[in-house]
């Protein structure tokens, strides 16, 4: 039988997709081990901002239907608010997030870029996030590896899934919810060095009896059973891992808060700004250089006074009410992008020698794993910053093959901060074709 | 195994694929002549996969001809059938039985009722299950849940261990007279009386007796002072004076007219609250209250039907809950509760500062009153319901915990100085004992236990303080987090006594087994024929079988929806706090009654007894219960409820945004009623886009999304089954016609409707069409034995822990045979099915 995937050039087939991703993609190739080294020669640090709403746009609010100079095509009304953030963006037309295969969210492939629902099998099954890649590379010199933010409705919000980074084993890495969370991560405590010293000493013993504890127990248990307390062991080793980090930190003092510590209420709108003020604070500081966000959709519609879902409102047909209120949900979206972005070109980079700010040397990543409804095909994409070397900004690219895998994108980026790579999951290239 | 086939999309291929991917050409390489017309493995499955995206998508065939769009939406429909098939059949791979954790609902009643105090759900580490919450292969577990366990051990410790050693309140009666609740309107009302006074007679403050204050606050003329509120407390009291001295009149305005009573709360105690409320004759629609707690929660609802010349008493039953480490008097967000800003105005009313309280509102409260009055049900009075008094009686206690009991015996009443290192290791034995559901603690953990404690206490804790992290730490230890299930002997197929023991309590009371049944699983009786029928029926008539109710309906009926459903009360008012209570609640209570009185399972589809509350029993329109508990009340013929298939919470889980959605219920009949779910939406088909504002009607709605082939593959067996249910809104009341309106809040004048007729016509996915909902219930009442088979997989499943699959296939099988031919009337009775499940093999099997 000829089923060999060998498909034409111009058809991305999700067969062969398939035939390299259904078992899971070898990671270890694709890990950056002189990463580092790279990021030394460098000298600028580089970060990483991956923001992700659950679902996508209306068709003629956000995706320009030409390319080109975004002085030079039509704009949709929903960009309207980037206007003044045009030459700091680039969109692209026709990546797509090929292996969501029940797309009810656009979140928990869209950087893995894994069928997680593949055969065989029912239980879930993710692989690697570009940003965890790249957090190997960029994130052993900060404070924080990387940083996961999420919203607190979770599906509610419109994302599927528990969260978009993913460990190398595929497990989820759910983000911090609530700003008071962040706020007291990023900020100092007051809490001297050693009581802090003290507090790691006390828990690490804790971990140590819970070690003992669970081999203990595994040691009469069926092979099965000891696999589901394996998770257990890593959670301890995990934990164990994340106080050595904390410890080396200790010297180092965490900066004190600029901004009142988030109140207990806050949500929607004002909770993703505070968000967004905090990651800005935390680049300064250098406490992380990679984040990522789940944004939550639903509080803020709810805060503007939209009480459909974006589920719904993803679903605009039936009504052109439903498709005018898109337009109010994507231009709050783009607003608060655009007000980020001013953040960030007004706060100078302190690690930066040349005195840049940090917009310079910042990749930002702004979209979603859908479209619109359920599709997968051309994704929502916004890209800021000046961590891309050889990208200008001020256009709209439509890329000059379909269905290019959304993985591109990723190793471009992945590439850009210094990971020295040749593939991300089903990468088949990279993007050098909006450099022009 | 069969494997799903696919023979009959042939003659479409051949017709319009073969020329390009076909014995003459191979484009792309596919040649689907040669295609396996099964799915046999996963690589099969891909293949299909990929064709079904191209038809889903539209991109094929490219050119002309192109299929009709039916024989394209039959050839979508019997792939997409088939991988959803195989997905089903491959997944029997997972369905090994693995060491699984107590789900958060498990943990939840497990530490309320070892360390007897009463906790908020939503304050314990968040689950990260599948679909049904106890399946071990499901779960996952992260560091963060490592951590939050041990965190939250640390407080639950430190709570349990506070409040073992409180003494016990005596049990008292607060009682709140409706009429001092007024105060604050009528002495706005006096200020106002004097602020006219001194414009129509132009005498100064002092003259008509106002102070300087009094004036700053009320007086209209000075900014910024917000007496614009003062003005509404007068006017209520102008509206409602003659009613003023007898009680109050229940507002919408802040701060008055709630009656309200301050009790201290306790998290071991439960408290009796009663009320004599009454209702003006013109009301309207407008009859119900809700009682709250302190943090806005609902703990009943019921239906006012006293008069204002004769309230009647109604009576809650409430046990609070509070956040983890609770200790004291604090508000939701764990600061200590203010004071109330109005004391400073009337100079009467104090409130006891820090004290929590019951508020009783009325129910229609939280929704803009303008909307009731002036365009939802005009010409109603502005306040419809009269409360003479609240009272709250407790805290009445329950006995002491294990915890508290065995705390107190080997620690808490000595002298600090003569508590012994064997008392402590006593103490942690016998509790961690419990906490390991029967198991030893192990020599080398509680040494290590004991050494924590010794550590804290030479960093200056006091007994009780060294004892945190201890306690916190068997919390937090696998062996109690995990339910561990060794078969009796090495490498046998049984569970021994104590695993059974807690396989058996885990399924109905979600919580560890009580003494009855650690004393059979240790003496070996439990293994005993006819023993573990025994407990479980002694279980089953439990209180504690409430769980199992709650627990297997929220996941089994998918009330998760019900949940999450996003409804603006600004545009439809009824969907009110106290009716998401009391719709939550009717499925539970329902479930409990087939299981009580043993009812077979087409009681599910229809039934002649609603079991509900008096504010559903008012809305639904049925004869009130006697009290605010949910009831069962005998049907009235002309009655179109009955069975879950017509509950409020089962018909608003399908619905979507301010319409019902024939889609959500449709899928959700298939897949509870038919044991058919029907496949996830497929990626890539473009949204249909209507043209216009015209408003149209569900049904419309529904026939256009048809008119794309790639829809109706599905939809035509969805849909249709869904319409059957038309004549319930989208809060599941009846409705004669359909109101359609653009979403925008009544009072804009934006705003607009349509109205349509209603027509439940529908059909099966088989294609079998019923004429309205009465014989919709007919074709689902014919095949109850689907229904039979779903609600039996799905307690398995819960019940084993594990996913149920192929392998399980004739367990399942027998099972129903036997309950079908029960030699009665009435077969799949739901008592049996339950006891069937405790009595099937892979309940013993690890």
């Amino acid at each position: 039988m000829n089923l060999n995937p060998r498909f034409g050039t111009t058809r991305r087939s999700l067969l062969r997709l398939a035939a390299q991703g259904v078992s899971v993609p070898l990671l270890g190739s694709l890990l950056p081990a002189p990463a580092r080294a790279a990021v030394a020669k460098r000298g600028k640090p580089v970060r990483l901002i991956f923001l992700s709403l659950g679902h996508g746009h209306y068709e003629d609010h956000f995706y320009p239907s030409a390319a080109g100079r975004f002085s030079e095509i039509e704009i949709p009304p929903g960009l309207e608010p980037l206007r003044n953030h045009f030459d700091d963006i680039t969109m692209v037309s026709n990546l797509s997030n090929v292996k969501n295969r029940q797309p009810h969210g656009g979140s928990e492939s869209l950087l893995t870029c894994a069928d997680v629902t593949g055969f065989p099998g029912f239980a879930k099954h993710n692989s690697i996030s570009c940003d965890q890649v790249a957090a190997r590379a960029i994130g052993q010199n900060t404070r924080y590896e990387s940083f996961q933010l999420d919203s607190p409705g979770g599906v509610e919000e419109g994302h599927d899934g528990i969260a978009m980074s993913f460990r190398e084993d595929g497990s989820p890495m759910p983000g911090h919810v609530h700003p008071r969370d962040v706020f007291h991560q990023f900020f100092d405590s007051g809490m001297s060095a050693e009581a802090k010293l003290d507090h790691i000493r006390k828990r690490r013993s804790i971990l140590d009896i819970l070690h003992e504890d669970v081999s203990g127990l595994a040691k009469g248990s069926t092979a099965e059973d000891r696999d589901k307390l394996d998770e257990y062991f890593t959670g301890i080793r995990d934990v164990e891992k994340r106080l050595a980090r904390e410890e080396s930190w200790i010297g180092v003092p965490k900066p004190k808060a600029t901004l009142p510590e988030p109140s207990p209420s806050m949500e929607g709108e004002a909770s993703v700004r505070a968000m967004l003020t905090m990651m800005r604070l935390a680049f300064q500081a250098d406490a992380t250089r990679v984040v990522t966000y789940r944004l939550p959709d639903t509080s803020v519609l709810t805060g503007i006074g939209v009480s459909h879902t974006p589920h719904t409102l993803s679903h605009y047909g039936s009504s052109s009410e439903l498709r005018d209120l898109n337009l109010v949900r994507t231009k709050k979206w783009t607003g608060i992008l655009g007000d980020f972005l001013t953040e960030l070109r007004s706060a100078k980079d302190l690690c930066d020698p040349e005195g840049g700010t940090l917009y310079d040397n910042t990749i930002l990543f702004f979209g979603s794993g859908l479209r619109a409804g359920h599709r997968t095909h051309s994704i929502p994409c916004i890209i800021a910053g000046g961590g891309i070397p050889h990208l200008k900004h001020g256009r709209h690219h439509i890329l000059s093959e379909e269905n290019t895998p959304a993985a591109n994108l990723w190793l471009t980026m992945l590439r850009a901060v210094g990971c020295e790579i040749e593939q991300f999951a089903d990468s088949d290239g990279d993007l050098s074709e909006i450099f022009a | 195994m069969a494997c799903p086939a696919l023979d009959t999309v042939t003659p479409l291929f051949e017709k319009y694929c073969y020329s390009c991917h076909g014995p003459e050409k191979q484009k792309a390489d596919l040649a689907l002549h040669e295609m396996a017309l099964t799915i046999r493995d996963a690589t099969d499955a891909l293949h299909w996969q990929d064709i079904l995206d191209q038809l889903n998508a539209g991109e094929m065939p490219p050119d002309e001809p192109q299929p009709s769009a039916e024989d394209l939406a039959q050839a979508i429909g019997t792939i997409t059938d088939a991988l959803h098939e195989a997905r089903q059949q491959f997944r029997t791979a997972d369905d090994a039985a693995v060491l699984r954790r107590l789900n958060r609902r498990e943990y939840h009643a497990t530490v309320e009722e070892l360390l007897g105090v009463q906790i908020n759900i939503d304050d314990l580490p968040k689950p990260h299950g599948g679909a049904i919450d106890t399946v071990g292969s499901q779960q996952t577990f992260r560091a963060r849940d490592l951590e939050s366990y041990y965190e939250t051990g640390l407080e639950l410790a430190a709570m349990a261990l506070y409040w073992a050693t409180q003494p016990r309140l005596e049990s008292t009666v607060v009682r709140e007279e409706g009429k001092d609740r007024n105060r604050l309107a009528e002495a706005a009302y006096e200020v106002y009386q004097k602020l006219d006074e001194m414009k129509a007679t132009g005498k100064s403050r002092e003259e008509v007796g106002l102070t300087q204050e009094q004036f700053n606050r009320f007086s209209p003329t000075v900014a910024g002072n917000g007496s614009g509120v003062y003005q509404l407390y007068r006017k209520y009291w102008e509206r409602n004076e003659p009613l003023m001295d007898r009680g109050t009149m229940m507002a919408h305005v802040g701060g008055i007219g709630q009656l309200q009573v301050y009790v201290p709360l306790d998290p071991r105690a439960r408290y009796e609250v009663r009320a004599a409320l009454g209702v003006r004759e013109d009301a309207g629609r407008r009859r119900s209250v809700r009682l709250t707690d302190y943090r806005d929660k609902v703990i009943g609802a019921t239906m006012v039907s006293g008069t204002l010349d004769a309230p009647e008493e109604h009576h809650f039953s409430y046990r609070p809950s509070f956040p983890v480490g609770y200790r004291g008097r604090v508000s939701d967000d764990g600061k200590p509760v203010n004071v109330n800003p109005f004391r400073y105005h009337t100079g009467g009313y104090v409130p006891k500062v820090g004290d929590n309280f019951l508020v009783l509102f009325s129910e229609d409260t939280g929704a803009p009153h303008r909307i009731f009055n002036g365009f939802y049900e005009t010409g109603t009075p502005e306040e419809t319901i009269f409360g003479e008094w609240m009272e709250v009686e407790g805290p009445i206690y329950d006995p002491p915990s294990r915890f508290e009991l065995l705390l107190k015996k080997h620690v808490a009443y000595r002298r600090p100085e003569s508590v012994t290192i064997t008392d402590v290791e006593t103490f942690l034995t016998r509790f961690g004992n419990d906490l390991f559901r029967g198991r030893e603690v192990p020599v080398e953990l509680l040494s290590k236990l004991v050494g924590v404690f010794e550590m804290e206490r030479a960093d200056g804790r006091d007994v009780l303080g060294a004892l945190e992290k201890p306690v916190a730490l068997l919390l937090a230890s696998p062996r109690f987090l995990y339910l561990n299930e060794p078969p009796s002997n090495e490498g046998e197929e049984e569970l021994d006594g104590l695993a059974l023991a807690s396989r058996l309590s885990y399924f109905l009371w979600s919580s560890p087994p009580d003494a009855k049944l650690y004393h059979a699983a240790k003496n070996g009786n439990l293994t005993k024929p006819g023993a573990l029928r025994a407990h479980a029926v002694r279980m089953l008539d439990d209180l504690r079988a409430r769980r199992f109710h709650e627990g297997f309906i929220s996941q089994w009926a998918h009330l998760e929806r019900f949940d999450s459903l996003n409804i603006d009360a600004g545009v439809l008012p009824e969907f009110s706090p106290g009716y998401r209570f009391s719709a939550r609640e009717e499925p539970i209570h329902f479930f409990a009654r087939l299981i009580r009185e043993n009812l077979g399972v087409r009681h599910w589809i229809d039934s002649d007894v609603a079991v509900v509350n008096r504010l559903l029993a008012g809305r639904y329109g049925l004869p009130l219960p006697k009290t605010e508990t949910f009831e069962p009340v005998v049907l009235p013929s002309e009655s179109p409820r009955g069975g879950f298939l017509t509950q409020a919470a089962f018909l608003a889980s399908g619905t979507m945004g301010n319409r019902t959605s024939p889609v959500i219920r449709g899928s959700l009949i298939r897949e509870i009623f038919l044991d058919d779910p029907p496949p996830p939406p497929p990626p890539n088909v473009p949204e249909l886009e209507i043209a216009g504002s015209e408003l149209r009607s569900v049904r419309h709605l529904v026939e256009l999304h048809q008119t794309r082939a790639q829809c109706a593959s599905c939809h035509t067996r969805i849909d249709p089954l869904g319409l059957g249910l038309e004549h319930f809104d989208t809060l599941g009341f009846w409705r004669e016609s359909e109101v359609i309106d653009n979403g925008i809040r009544v009072w804009n004048p934006a705003r607009r409707e349509a109205i349509f007729e209603i027509d439940d016509a529908g059909s099966l996915p088989n294609g079998e069409s019923f004429r309205n909902l009465a014989e919709m219930k007919d074709l689902l009442l014919e095949r109850q034995d689907r229904l039979a088979r779903s609600l039996l997989e799905a307690l398995m499943t819960y019940a084993y822990g594990r996913t149920v699959g192929f392998a399980d296939r004739e367990q399942i099988d027998a099972i129903l045979t036997e309950l079908a031919d029960s030699g009665d009337s009435e077969p799949y009775r739901m008592r049996d099915m339950i006891l069937a499940v405790i009595a099937s093999e892979p309940f013993r099997e690890p």
